[in-house]
């Protein structure tokens, strides 16, 4: 190969670019050598969790679930405890069991292959602490962590939601480009002291099951996306409340809720991020905006992805064991050639779905919010230092200022643009691609196994009735697919531009 | 599909329509909650009284007659608002048509009586279940003039609400044969309503027979040759009931997106909306146009019937999943609620569709015909 440095990278750099194509061949040299131990140990401690509760149960809920929709399945939110898993990806800085946030998305896809539901019931927790830490609160962060240890301790389950979807704003609340035309009713008004928060959140999943909300207001309704507040509500605070429970196609376990504000007020130690913290970052409040949701939604939607996956693989293994019982003119329906390649096309879903969440984990570990705990030798040190030195020397030091302002510096403006746009459109594509795959899989088995796949008790049905809500939250697949485009796609292409479409032609 | 200028067939269809958005609509989030709720008895009693139930009888018996147009443009219009009520016409249609198909006529003459009820004429069965398929797991045995029936059938749609069964059997040499069961004699222990995924208050029951009297249908040996004959008849119905959900779960999808707004502006003037409906109507108009097709083909006694009819449920089944899927898209979060008609129309589809049986088998039985020309 007879070229010169610069004139290969010049190459590289053309869309698409070698780092887009090749986050797992960056990541791959710089992984912890302990790493994938861990994902194993992950993903071995996840099938047996299925095996011994998981499963005995999943079906005989979902029918519950139908019978008495308010049920709370507060019984397996704590065996979930019981068995550490609302700690299990908290760091060990902050008192968790510290295990790579990678392996999340394996455990997702384990504990979804059996029961979306209680996949979200466990998944949906990290998706409340991982908001909280995009803000770098590292203060804030030390305290909802405490809680969440100290109930698994005690047994009394602590759990942390996030609280972003209001009745008149779904889609619009994820994009900054969006926010400003949003149809938003909750507001978090500043006062002496913190904000009062009026007005609702709907379709928060675990709402009525959380201890701790993350809730995503704004000061001024008329400039949301420059006067965003992230904060933490606790349930029981004065002037918050619970309003209705969703009646839910699918995923009846986790309960979707209205969460009520009411002259809530919010004292200023529990304000993650707010615009006057956003004016020291080095980009623009907007911009900080739109980082911060790519932060969350960066892990938040591979792992989506993972739960699709997991619905894919369910459906997958629902038709390869009905195949595999089922005779059919005379012969077991697993040795028509047909049917072979049909299961293979399911596996392939699998198969390709979980690649596209693997590299968006990757180019997290890369980019984005696991970067600072996944290199060496911080990874290294965080397992081999001993719990009593955290606790006595280097807890206290997350209470200063200096903490949060390092962790901010590190993670905003340690971060480029680029790399920004890098792992929120592979995370789109994880996102979309994987529930994408997860609905069509349950489609192909549902067809594969006729009226047998039907039956609740049989328990193919329940994937499809879970999975579809996947395609939904999170960002809609087709906003995801607007944000790939925005992310991969648009800065490649001269005159593009994303959420401002001229009308007229067929409109 | 297109009633054209056939008024009796327009009449027919505006009056179940009607049925639909004034019987079956108002209530549908509530009698979608059987087995945990009470049946729809109210509904059922209407459209007892509007001749619906009666659909599958010739017209001497109150029925629609022979031509299948009626029965599809029927099952189509009452299916926009709830297909479990269409899926209830669908079931007892069928069990009907395999006593005509076997010129079992006299037979519902002796079902009649002076109180006559919704509960009376139901009929249950295994609805597209194909007994050539896979080996039914009932046996029949002569006894004298009648038989008597072991063994299990599982998913006998109605099986737990119906009065009478028309049940695949096998008798002791190993013909198939269909039998005729009162679901209220001995010997005969049902499950409760079976719990699935869509078609809730059309539900199904597990029968197990344990020496109960039977009357054979038919000739002995005929079960395949009755069940083929009735399920392409009645695939074109089941694809109607299917066009129905897609137009129902249309309407639903444009009627929102008129009304919603995002980015400052109601959702259908964002052109990746208007995209999914339009699939939706794609599926929708093609879906139409093959059902009056086959329906104009089998009421002609078109050589080519019966493949007409497999294709149009086919692609009905193909193009009803998706749009569907699309429907509750086009609503977001409160698609996936049961407070909208979305999310039942999504699960409706894909039940319907696998009801009847495996999806890719019926693709090459498709083929087969073909290929012996028809």
């Amino acid at each position: 190969m007879n070229l010169k440095r610069k004139e290969a990278e010049k190459l590289a750099a053309r869309t698409p670019s070698f780092e887009e194509m090749t986050a797992s061949l960056h990541a791959g040299p710089r992984l912890a050598r302990g790493m994938i131990r861990e994902t194993r140990d992950v993903v071995a401690y996840c099938r047996k969790f299925c095996d011994e509760v998981v499963r005995p149960q999943v079906l005989e809920l979902d029918r519950g679930l139908h019978e008495d929709p308010d049920h709370l399945p507060w019984d397996f939110v704590k065996k979930a405890n019981e068995w550490g898993f609302y700690s299990l990806w908290i760091p060990r800085l902050l008192g968790g069991h510290g295990v790579n946030f990678s392996s999340l998305s394996y455990a997702m896809e384990e504990i979804g292959s059996v029961c979306l539901a209680m996949a979200n019931l466990i998944g949906v927790h990290y998706l409340g602490f991982g908001t909280l830490t995009s803000s770098g609160n590292a203060r804030l962060m030390r305290r909802l962590a405490q809680d969440v240890v100290a109930g698994e301790k005690s047994g009394e389950p602590c759990l942390i939601s996030l609280a972003i979807t209001e009745p008149g704003a779904g889609t619009d609340v994820e994009e900054v480009d969006l926010v400003d035309k949003a149809n938003l009713g909750c507001q978090a008004r500043r006062v002496d002291g913190g904000y009062e928060v009026n007005g609702s959140k709907v379709f928060i999943s675990n709402g009525h099951l959380s201890t701790w909300h993350m809730v995503i207001s704004y000061s001024d309704l008329a400039r949301p996306s420059e006067t965003t507040v992230m904060m933490a509500v606790k349930t029981g605070m004065k002037g918050f409340s619970f309003g209705r429970h969703e009646k839910k196609m699918g995923q009846r376990a986790c309960p979707a809720s209205e969460l009520v504000f009411n002259d809530c007020f919010v004292p200023d130690e529990l304000v993650a991020l707010d615009d006057r913290i956003a004016q020291t970052f080095t980009r623009s409040q907007r911009e900080t905006g739109q980082q911060m949701i790519d932060y969350v939604v960066s892990t938040s939607r591979a792992a989506v992805g993972a739960f699709g996956v997991g619905a894919a693989r369910g459906a997958y293994e629902a038709a390869l064991k009905f195949a595999s019982e089922t005779v059919v003119d005379g012969e077991l329906l697993v040795n028509h050639e047909w049917a072979q390649c049909w299961l293979a096309e399911m596996l392939k879903n699998v198969t390709l779905g979980r690649l596209a969440y693997a590299e968006t984990n990757y180019a997290n570990g890369l980019y984005g919010m696991f970067k600072l705990l996944h290199e060496e030798p911080m990874f290294s040190i965080m397992r081999l230092t001993p719990r009593f030195i955290y606790e006595r020397y280097v807890a206290p030091l997350l209470e200063k200022p200096g903490a949060t302002a390092f962790y901010r510096k590190r993670s905003y403006d340690g971060q480029s643009s680029c790399e920004q746009h890098r792992t929120s459109g592979l995370a789109s594509i994880a996102k979309f691609a994987g529930t994408d795959f997860g609905i069509k899989n349950c489609q192909m088995a549902l067809a594969f196994m006729g009226e047998a796949g039907l039956r609740q008790d049989r328990g193919a049905e329940k994937h499809l009735r879970d999975a579809k809500l996947l395609q939904i939250y999170e960002g809609t697949n087709q906003l995801n697919r607007l944000n790939l485009f925005k992310c991969l796609i648009a800065c490649g292409c001269d005159g593009a531009r994303v959420f401002e479409e001229k009308e007229g032609g067929l409109s | 599909m297109k009633e054209g200028k056939d008024r009796e067939l327009s009449l027919l269809a505006k009056a179940a329509g009607e049925f639909g958005a004034k019987v079956l609509a108002p209530s549908r989030e509530e009698n979608d909650q059987y087995p945990f709720g009470p049946l729809f008895e109210p509904a059922l009693t209407r459209a007892f009284d509007l001749g619906f139930l009666h659909a599958g009888l010739p017209e001497n018996l109150e029925g629609l007659g022979d031509r299948l147009a009626p029965l599809c443009a029927l099952l189509e219009n009452v299916a926009r608002d709830d297909a479990s009520m269409a899926a209830v016409i669908l079931t007892t249609a069928f069990a009907q048509n395999i006593l005509l198909e076997a010129g079992e006529e006299e037979r519902f003459k002796s079902f009649a009586g002076g109180s006559w009820t919704w509960a009376d004429v139901l009929m249950a069965a295994p609805l597209f279940r194909d007994p050539t398929e896979t080996a039914p797991g009932l046996t029949a045995e002569k006894r004298g003039e009648t038989f008597v029936l072991s063994g299990k059938s599982d998913y006998v749609v109605l099986g737990g609400i119906a009065k009478r069964a028309v049940l695949p059997a096998l008798d002791q040499a190993g013909a198939l044969g269909y039998y005729l069961v009162d679901l209220g004699g001995w010997g005969i222990r049902k499950s409760g309503p079976v719990f699935s995924l869509g078609l809730h208050a059309c539900p199904a029951a597990d029968l197990e027979f344990s020496g109960a009297e039977a009357l054979s249908v038919g000739k002995a040996g005929d079960g395949g040759k009755l069940f083929r004959a009735v399920s392409q008849r009645f695939s074109v119905a089941a694809a109607a009931v299917l066009s129905g959900i897609m137009r129902g779960s249309f309407k639903e999808a444009a009627d929102y997106a008129k009304k919603r707004q995002q980015g400052g502006k109601e959702i259908i003037r964002w052109s990746e909306l208007r995209m999914i409906l339009a699939s939706m109507v794609q599926g929708v108009r093609s879906t139409g146009m093959l059902v009056t097709e086959a329906c104009r083909l089998w009421d002609a006694g078109d050589p080519k019937r019966r493949s007409a009819a497999l294709s149009a449920f086919l692609h009905a089944a193909e193009a009803a999943i998706s749009a569907t899927t699309d429907g509750i898209q086009a609503l977001g979060g409160v698609g996936y609620m049961k407070d909208f008609g979305q999310e039942k129309r999504f699960r409706d589809a894909q039940h319907l569709s696998a009801a009847f049986g495996i999806l890719p088998r019926k693709k090459l039985a498709l083929l087969k015909l073909t290929m012996a020309g028809e």
